[in-house]
């Protein structure tokens, strides 16, 4: 998984062993279970890279974006690297 | 980060970095975990970055309304 800085600098952020990788998931599924008894937004993986407005591509663990955000973009941005993190 | 084709893992002044720029970009709430020193830094809009010691209830606040994660 690579993000790119603002600086158009190439950044490997593969992931970690099995403990990260393991508290990672727990991570999204508590978020998973909260998003869908409040459906206020979605819930995105470690493998979704978001468009910041600095030019950076940056990706995190976990994500969660309110949901008119997210009805806020057009199809061809949700299907791309959804710009912005809510 | 590569440096000369040699693969180097984030470092915690990176990560930091980065999570400023998620703020800047309008993160309203943001959590870095540091199990290797058992913290985690607390990022909020507005807010001064908060350091707590694990384990701890991470509360959304007004963010994820409801939500809290043990770390």
């Amino acid at each position: 998984m690579m993000e790119r800085t603002a600086q158009r600098e190439l950044i490997d952020v593969s992931p970690v062993g099995g403990e990260g990788s393991s508290r990672e998931a727990d991570l999204i599924g508590d978020l998973i279970i909260w998003n869908r008894q409040t459906q206020l937004g979605k819930v995105f993986s470690s493998q979704g890279a978001f468009k910041l407005p600095f030019c950076s591509t940056r990706a995190a663990d976990a994500a969660w974006v309110r949901q008119e955000r997210w009805d806020a973009l057009t199809p061809e941005q949700r299907a791309g690297l959804p710009p912005h993190l809510s | 980060m590569l440096s000369n084709g040699v693969i180097k893992p984030q470092s915690l002044p990176e990560l930091r970095s980065k999570m400023t720029e998620y703020m800047a970009s309008g993160l309203r709430l943001g959590w870095l975990l540091n199990p290797q020193d058992q913290q985690v830094e607390i990022y909020c809009t507005n807010q001064a970055i908060q350091l707590v010691s694990m384990p701890t209830v991470l509360s959304g606040e007004a963010v994820l309304p409801g939500f809290e994660l043990k770390v």
